[in-house]
């Protein structure tokens, strides 16, 4: 199939080495066990992850990591996807690891960088103040100066990982602008919310917290501006998941439909569902280009709306493929499809969880346009 | 000598073409969404013929400009950026490309001559009342009469057959062989005794193809291409780069900026429900946009055009339709009214966008015909 053509070798190998890793660790059955604990995933699993390398991809080699491409993580994340594991290889790596990277503070990067790179801690970041959020400008917690400083209130919304972090990045709205902060310690939930995906997440508060000086990842300068960047290298992270998600989910509806026999006949046979097989191919073919489209923008242009344009419009198109795909397939296998036990369920559940979670495909259609609108005011001048 | 156009950087290559089209194109040949008559495109055509820019695939020995797969998207790039109509080209693109693979010495040395003078205008008499879809089960015949094939029968929607000097012809030559196996490849001009010429108008009110009776049409024995009951492997053989170029993004953009002027003229961007399909529509047109992008350039480094070139045609043609449907209702009454109307300071045509965008999952293979092809050949699906 038309697939993913001309890729670097070391890209090639990093695909390989996940493809041989699921085919030795993973199946269905060690899934589903991993996604019923208490954290949605395995932390064996994620020790291993680490080991192999797969933490440190965008963490700069001075920092003890990879250094490699946009192009890689995307690579990475499409056989994660494909796998629908559930480790939170966009969470620690590129929400939490890489606003340190991003930030100001490189004794706090020195001292928390190493645990995390090994897959010995897991943290999260706290930001969001309300559904379908895009970033800077819906801040949830809010923080004051307080000598050398921060005093936090509020409540951040959808933190991932929050039963298993022994430490957060929080970023939190000063009168001065966002601001990046480093709190060690047991997230305070206040209530959970498990998401289809097996994913919990948490409401925090953070009424009462204290944030010494040498805690600030970044301040009210940058701390916006970082805050934007690793949510939207997420949203890129979560497309590629979904694309994987969504050409799994397809491949296996596929084998189904050619061993399923009625009418004396494999249901493959029939045109009606020829057709709309291929309607879910097309529209796999045009995540992959969105998603190309958004890899490159990410990489090769430094100006953050055409970026987030970029971004949005992959994530939109992913999101909206990859439910499409899903409830076709669900369809096309019939009641087995609405079987708990069938394992389409794991990629149904987990492209309902990527297509919603870092904001919806409605919500990044909303922001693509908006940046469209914006870019196009800039070059009609005043 | 012709100037090594390969030799070229891609940025020098497109602004000598970009310059030209600027300086030369006719503004009536701008932003047509209507296929152009033969009339309103010849000087053009002409004008590119003395600059050797007229065939842009055919080997530079034949009079080409002998462009390698990177120019030649960048060719075709630069005139549909430009909006360029396409002129009734099919002499250029499947004829010409098909002789200088098949013909025999005589007759490219008479024929592409002509064609690149635009001396000759060619049409393709492929389609018959019984024979759409299943082309194959044509049944135009032709038998050999002493020093003439005599050619019997009826093809339909043939485009611009009114226009034309010249047809090609898929006829019957053993109606005992296998569909497939006994068709041939005959050339006819379109004055020969026996030849009747009826022009169909379209839904969008244009006489854009016609059907052509074809009564005891006697041609020389030597205007076969290829061998006899060779014909279907020949015109298969012609499906090559030019299914690139079907799946181009031009008319779904061309549509889409309409779409924006007319609703600006309506005032309905404060409406969120235009506002949520607007978006939608410019996003299904960017990522045709990429994946066109992606093809071209997976083409560029070597790869062979395979089956699924056929999602950008299928794409591209029904997002065309999408936008142009949801023109006439933004449009409200305006959207039923015939011909332009001008809409505050636009001169704006819903209606006709409509019905230019209909044919296009009909022509060329219909859309239904290119999922079965699909589902077979990529993704493996029996029957």
């Amino acid at each position: 199939m038309f697939g993913n053509p001309d890729e670097p070798d070391h890209r090639k190998q990093l695909r390989e080495s996940v493809a041989d890793f699921v085919r030795r660790e993973v199946s269905t059955k060690v899934l589903r066990v991993a996604l019923a604990s208490d954290g949605g995933f395995s932390p064996t699993r994620w020790k291993t992850m680490a080991e192999l390398g797969w933490t440190s991809l965008l963490v700069p080699e001075e920092s003890g990591g990879l250094g490699l491409e946009h192009g890689d993580m995307a690579a990475l994340h499409h056989e994660i996807g494909r796998a629908a594991l559930p480790e939170p290889l966009v969470v620690v790596p590129l929400l939490v690891m890489r606003a340190l990277v991003l930030g100001e503070n490189r004794a706090l990067e020195q001292e928390t960088l190493p645990d995390l790179l090994a897959g010995d801690r897991i943290a999260t970041l706290a930001w969001q103040g309300k559904a379908g959020a895009m970033g800077s400008e819906a801040v949830g917690p809010a923080a004051t100066g307080s000598g050398d400083g921060w005093s936090l209130s509020g409540k951040a919304l959808f933190v991932p990982l929050a039963t298993k972090a022994e430490a957060m990045v929080v970023a939190a709205k000063a009168p001065e602008g966002v601001v990046l902060l480093w709190v060690d310690g047991r997230p305070k939930v206040e209530s959970l919310i498990t998401h289809v995906d097996g994913t919990p997440q948490a409401v925090v508060n953070f009424d009462g917290v204290e944030v010494a000086a040498a805690k600030v990842i970044a301040g009210p300068e940058v701390g916006a501006r970082i805050l934007d960047d690793v949510l939207d290298t997420a949203r890129l992270a979560a497309s590629a998941e979904l694309l994987g998600v969504m050409e799994q989910a397809f491949q296996t509806t596929l084998d189904y439909m050619k061993q399923r026999m009625q009418f004396g006949k494999p249901i493959a046979s029939f045109q009606a569902l020829q057709h709309r097989a291929v309607n879910l191919y097309i529209q796999i073919e045009l995540a992959r280009s969105a998603l190309d489209r958004g890899v490159a923008a990410l990489s090769g242009s430094d100006d953050f709306n055409e970026r987030a344009a970029q971004i949005s419009a992959a994530k939109s198109r992913c999101g909206d493929a990859a439910m499409l795909v899903v409830k076709e397939c669900i369809q096309m296998h019939g009641a087995i499809g609405y079987a708990e036990e069938c394992d389409l369920s794991l990629y149904v559940n987990r492209a309902l969880g990527l297509a919603a979670w870092l904001s919806n495909s409605r919500a990044h259609r909303a922001r693509w346009y908006s940046q469209q609108d914006a870019a196009k005011r800039k070059c009609d001048g005043p | 000598m012709a100037p090594d156009y390969n030799a070229m950087d891609e940025l020098g290559f497109r602004l000598m073409l970009r310059e030209f089209i600027q300086a030369e194109c006719p503004p009536q040949l701008i932003n047509q969404a209507r296929r152009v008559r033969w009339h309103e495109a010849k000087d053009w055509c002409r004008k590119l013929s003395l600059k050797g820019w007229l065939a842009p695939a055919w080997p530079v020995e034949h009079g080409g400009m002998g462009l390698n797969v990177e120019k030649l998207i960048a060719y075709h790039d630069e005139f549909d950026n430009a909006g360029v109509a396409r002129p009734p080209d099919i002499g250029i693109v499947m004829l010409g490309m098909l002789l200088v693979r098949f013909g025999s010495e005589a007759q490219k040395a008479h024929y592409l001559p002509r064609i690149l003078s635009c001396e000759d205008v060619w049409c393709q008499g492929y389609s018959e009342p019984g024979a759409g879809s299943d082309l194959a089960s044509l049944r135009t015949s032709a038998t050999l009469d002493g020093d003439h094939w005599v050619i019997n029968g009826q093809k339909i929607w043939t485009t611009l057959a009114q226009d034309s000097t010249d047809i090609f012809i898929l006829a019957r030559t053993d109606p005992a062989a296998k569909k497939q196996q006994g068709i041939s490849f005959f050339l006819a001009r379109m004055d020969a005794p026996g030849i009747t010429v009826r022009p169909i108008r379209t839904l969008a009110g244009d006489e854009e193809f016609c059907e052509v009776f074809l009564d005891n049409v006697h041609i020389p024995k030597e205007n076969i291409v290829g061998a006899v009951n060779d014909g279907w492997t020949l015109a298969k053989a012609l499906l090559g780069f030019e299914r690139l170029t079907h799946g181009s993004p031009k008319f779904a953009q061309m549509a889409l900026s309409r779409l924006e002027a007319m609703a600006r003229q309506l005032s309905v961007f404060e409406e969120p429900a235009f506002l949520d399909n607007f978006i939608q529509l410019s996003l299904d047109v960017e990522d045709l946009a990429a994946t066109y992008a992606r093809f071209a350039e997976a083409l560029k480094s070597g790869a062979a055009l395979g089956p699924e070139i056929s999602i950008l045609k299928i794409w591209g043609t029904e997002t065309y339709q999408r936008i142009s449907e949801f023109m006439i209702d933004v449009a409200q009454e305006y959207g039923t009214a015939v011909g332009p109307t001008l809409l505050g300071s636009e001169e704006v045509d819903p209606l006709g966008y409509y019905f230019l965008s209909r044919p296009g999952t009909i022509y060329g293979g219909t859309n239904e015909i290119q999922r079965n092809i699909l589902a077979k050949s990529l993704l493996k699906m029996p029957g």
